[in-house]
């Protein structure tokens, strides 16, 4: 960095010299002869020196400070400029002024509050404006110049309406930060993933010049498809060989037990139909199905208990991080199916004793539920919620699809029991397994029309 | 009154041998019982066992083995095989072996009656 000598600081320079002039001038026209007079010039000309010297040190300071902000500034700009990221300007303060406003009206669930209103939410997401992007912008975006990004940011990106709930989320939390995935459609019309990430200004602070980063990951993202996908075939498969090899076990160990019990029962009949019935032979032949029943019944004992001692990797996880990411993950479907995805997480969560992995799938398989059901709805809101109401960790997944008929919903659970069109209908069975087995409640609330309501309950073991 | 044929059962499940013997008791069959295959084989009352009703999954030898073995030392004895465990491949070999029946529990006892009829007047 270049280091330039000021006019203001040469002037500081001269103005100093000539005050020192004016002083010994004074001097020379103040000295009458008398002794006590000399003493008292001299005593005010240095009291004018000193004072003179903390004037000059105090500008100096000054001035280096006005030239650390200078440098400050032209630091920023050179790397606003030149970053290899794109990084956008952009004024946010009808949001939080909404956002306020709410607070102060006591709505305690915002996000809740801007989801159950779409057209508020598509207002106010209007107000967003643009003030200004580096030029790494204007290329990512395929403009000609940063003017053609400057303006409303519904106008210039419309597809960042989805993301715009988990930006209320993240405001209304008073979180320092925001990290989320989006889908951004260049000028050309071309969709690119990118993550966004930008510092949050702390609560009260204004929201005129939010500063957002984006990097593009579309190549990370189908990178991570991929993956994903092959995962997701590898446990397929695993789960099938589990199932098979399953039912395989229990087909084998119970159907000779109900061979048996078939046999003994048909022969009773048979020792009753005689002309003289063998009385003595029926009740053996009982007494063996009975034996027989008890077989049965510790042959499936057996193998609950098995698969309940499968060994299980427990750990401490923060929920807000587990549904963050299992919301991310389903971003793709949901922009796919042009859903909107909501996000309103309490901020006393804390943290939930679990196996992320199994748990994480419980809240994928119920998200992607609600955004599959959604396929021929006008209305395409997802909705997640968590909230803490001690001893229990309460999350709710809702949609606004057509609901589940009432003499479907007391079945949805069941394994095997599906609503649609080739499904396996063993997604929900397992989403309420794996709640169990971490000792909660999976349940579903349904209305015709009204969109349906998943509810998970949890221990609350955060302590 | 002709005497009714003996029925020979092979199976390592003791509740499996004690239905069927009760039902086929209960038809006026006379039953004999075997725990395994081997057993059966070591058998001294082997010569007038009229059908042989035999499992598959045994320890030592089979039932498909037992099948094998029955067919070279007594060709004309019919037998009924059975499975808990069904598998396409063990229902084709056991039928090409000369299986009269291949029956999967659990089973019906009236299917099960039936095939020891067709196979003993057959």
């Amino acid at each position: 960095m270049r280091k330039r000598i000021r006019p203001s600081a040469q002037l500081l320079r001269i103005g100093v010299a000539l005050a020192a002039f004016a002083a010994a001038v004074v001097v020379a026209l103040a000295d009458d002869g008398n002794p006590e007079h000399r003493v008292e010039i001299l005593l005010i000309v240095a009291t004018a020196f000193i004072a003179a010297a903390f004037f000059y040190q105090f500008l100096r300071s000054n001035l280096e400070l006005q030239r650390a902000v200078s440098e400050a500034e032209e630091r920023f700009a050179e790397l606003y400029d030149r970053a290899g990221i794109s990084i956008w300007r952009e004024d946010w303060s009808a949001v939080g002024a909404a956002i306020q406003d709410l607070r102060d009206a006591g709505v305690a669930d915002i996000p809740g509050w801007f989801a159950a209103r779409p057209e508020e939410t598509r207002a106010l997401h209007a107000t967003v404006r643009i003030n200004s992007v580096n030029w790494k912008s204007v290329e990512l975006m395929g403009a000609s110049s940063e003017a053609e990004l400057v303006g409303s940011l519904a106008d210039i990106l419309p597809g960042s309406a989805p993301a715009f709930h988990r930006w209320i989320a993240a405001l209304s939390a008073g979180d320092s930060s925001f990290v989320g995935e989006s889908a951004i459609q260049r000028l050309n019309g071309e969709v690119f993933d990118c993550l966004v990430t930008a510092a949050l200004p702390r609560e009260g602070e204004p929201l005129t010049d939010v500063i957002i980063c984006i990097v593009e990951i579309t190549k990370y993202k189908r990178d991570r498809a991929e993956l994903m996908h092959v995962r997701d075939e590898i446990a397929r498969t695993q789960r099938i060989a589990t199932v098979g090899a399953l039912t395989a076990s229990i087909a084998h160990e119970v159907n000779s037990p109900l061979a048996a019990i078939a046999s003994n029962a048909a022969a009773c009949v048979r020792w009753l139909e005689r002309s003289e019935p063998d009385l003595e032979e029926v009740k053996t032949a009982v007494a063996a199905v009975i034996e027989d029943t008890h077989r049965a019944k510790a042959v499936i004992d057996r193998t609950r208990s098995y698969l309940q001692k499968a060994p299980r990797i427990t750990e401490q996880r923060d929920i807000r991080g587990l549904i963050r990411a299992a919301l991310q993950i389903v971003e793709n479907e949901a922009h796919a199916h042009e859903v909107n995805l909501g996000l309103a997480l309490n901020e006393e969560l804390g943290s939930i004793n679990c196996e992320p992995v199994q748990l994480q799938q419980a809240l994928i398989n119920l998200m992607l539920n609600g955004i599959q059901a959604m396929s021929k709805s006008r209305v395409r809101q997802l909705t997640v919620r968590a909230t803490r109401k001690p001893p229990h960790i309460l999350i709710s997944i809702e949609d606004t699809g057509p609901g589940i008929a009432p003499q479907d919903l007391g079945r949805i659970f069941e394994p095997f029991y599906s609503t649609k069109d080739g499904g396996m209908g063993m997604g929900l069975s397992i989403c309420r397994t794996i709640v169990e087995s971490h000792c909660g409640t999976l349940t579903a609330q349904s209305s015709h029309d009204a969109g349906t309501r998943f509810l998970i309950s949890l221990p609350d073991t955060s302590g | 009154m002709s005497k009714m044929p003996v029925i020979a059962i092979v199976d390592d499940d003791g509740a499996i041998r004690t239905g069927l013997s009760s039902l086929l008791r209960s038809e006026g069959y006379q039953i004999r019982l075997f725990e395994s295959a081997d057993a059966f084989l070591d058998s001294s009352c082997r010569a007038g066992i009229d059908l042989v009703i035999t499992d598959i999954q045994m320890d030592g030898t089979n039932g498909l083995d037992l099948q094998e073995i029955l067919k070279d030392r007594q060709p004309n004895l019919p037998m009924l095989v059975m499975t808990a465990f069904p598998q396409p491949d063990l229902r084709s070999r056991a039928l090409a072996q000369g299986a009269r029946c291949f029956m999967c529990k659990p089973f019906e006892a009236e299917e099960l009656l039936g095939c020891i009829r067709k196979a003993l007047t057959g």
